[in-house]
């Protein structure tokens, strides 16, 4: 049974830190295709149990779902722009998850009992911090 | 102590009807249940599905599904669990058994009905705790407040989509400040993120912030701050006529955007040394309308 009770509230806000939906959920695609592929596959939909952070990395705003694989950014025209997360190396930073396209970058680290920090580069500019809307 | 309606379906596919909640938002699946809960609006409810026949005399002698909504709650959670139900007799032909009160009976099922036999359960809940020696201890507000509060939240996802990715579409919690007798309505702010603030229906607004590393701290002469975030709480009031604030509609509410970049005077809100614990969260379902807390009082 859910029932909360009083609990200090910064608890809450790290507890409800960025959780937002996407819409409905996506059912199973169809398994018959007959359509044929085009020419550049649009990035996937986001996995709608993920929930998308409201950023603001320097004066950019920005929408992203951190998937296990992959972080998926929500533009503003509709349209989602796929960023696989890198495979850690020897020169990986230790304990952050690295996504990029090679034109995007978001850094991520923290999360569960530390603090949820994200970093944005464009390019090879020097990488800024996000601020991480609290929800 | 809740609201059961029992749904036989025509047919009991389990597996079709267990899929078809699951991929629905806002459900998960257990074993046997499949539980809804919105964590904007706070609203749960659940589906328990029985495939073994009862064997006792009187007992359903079909498998069925069981509905619970739980009593003592604020009144939208009906508002909310309806149309959950209704879609989900829309899609899997069933008969209904409704035994409360001013239920519905044997059907046929209707919005009307549904909402009248829950709110008649509630009120009778409220009434019920308030003769116990122990009383569960809801917080009173105006249910036209309450009400409005829901709206926005039920809606905050889907505005949000239409927003993009420009503002963050923040929901409406509940604070208790410290040293006050009755919990406020309030939205985020967290500092440099742009945020669609709903004057009208919000006192407060929470200023959050990272937390600020102080000198002592910085040369190890004081503990490490375990807080993820800061917040303090300001008037609406004060912040909402601050210039540089753009204003529009959203969800038929007035609103108010914080800027792309923030004044010197945004600047000095989110500045200076903030109290440690300036007041607790309250879950929307303890804060119910005033006239289900006044059936409480003997």
């Amino acid at each position: 049974m859910k029932r909360l009770g009083l609990v200090a509230s910064i608890l809450v806000l790290a507890a409800c830190a960025p959780k937002e939906e996407p819409s409905a959920k996506t059912p199973p695609a169809p398994a018959v295709a007959t359509a044929p592929a085009p020419a550049v596959e649009p990035a996937p939909a986001p996995d709608t149990r993920v929930a998308a952070m409201n950023l603001m990395c320097g004066d950019q705003p920005f929408r992203v779902a951190f998937e296990e694989m992959r972080a998926v950014v929500l533009n503003a025209d509709g349209s989602n722009t796929d960023l696989p997360k890198l495979e850690s190396s020897a020169t990986s930073e230790p304990g952050v998850m690295t996504y990029t396209n090679g034109t995007m970058t978001f850094a991520k680290s923290g999360g569960g009992d530390t603090p949820t920090a994200v970093r944005f580069a464009r390019g090879r500019m020097a990488f800024q911090d996000c601020a991480i809307a609290v929800n | 102590m809740g609201y059961d309606l029992y749904i036989t379906p025509k047919q009991f596919d389990f597996q079709a009807m267990f899929d078809w909640l699951g991929w629905r938002e806002h459900y998960e699946q257990g074993e046997r249940q499949v539980r809804y809960s919105n964590e904007d609006t706070g609203v749960y409810f659940s589906f328990d599905f029985y495939d073994e026949p009862a064997q006792e005399e009187g007992e359903r002698r079909q498998p069925y599904i069981s509905f619970n909504l739980n009593y003592n709650r604020p009144h939208v959670f009906g508002l909310e669990a309806e149309p959950e139900v209704a879609a989900f007799l829309k899609q899997f032909e069933s008969t209904i058994d409704d035994p409360q009160m001013e239920g519905m009976g044997q059907g046929p099922y209707s919005r009307d009905g549904f909402l009248r036999s829950w709110n008649a359960g509630n009120r009778f809940g409220f009434q019920a705790a308030g003769s116990s020696s122990q009383p569960p201890p809801p917080w009173s507000a105006d249910p036209a407040l309450i009400e409005a509060i829901w709206k926005w939240n039920y809606g905050r996802a889907a505005l949000q989509k239409t927003a993009g990715n420009q503002v963050f579409v923040p929901r409406i919690t509940w604070f208790l400040p410290a040293n006050a007798d009755a919990p406020v309505p309030a939205v985020n702010w967290t500092e440099r993120v742009p945020t669609m603030i709903p004057e009208a229906l919000v006192s407060h607004i929470a200023l959050v912030r990272q937390p600020r590393q102080s000198l002592m701290r910085m040369f190890g002469l004081s503990s490490s701050d375990d807080r993820k975030f800061e917040f303090r709480l300001a008037s609406v009031k004060g912040i909402a006529h601050m210039a540089g604030m753009d204003r529009g509609d959203a969800h038929g509410q007035p609103v108010f955007y914080t800027p792309l970049v923030q004044s010197a005077d945004m600047n000095r809100l989110f500045s200076g040394a903030w109290p440690r614990d300036p007041a607790s969260f309250i879950a929307t379902e303890l804060v119910c309308g005033a006239d289900l807390v006044s059936l409480m009082k003997r």
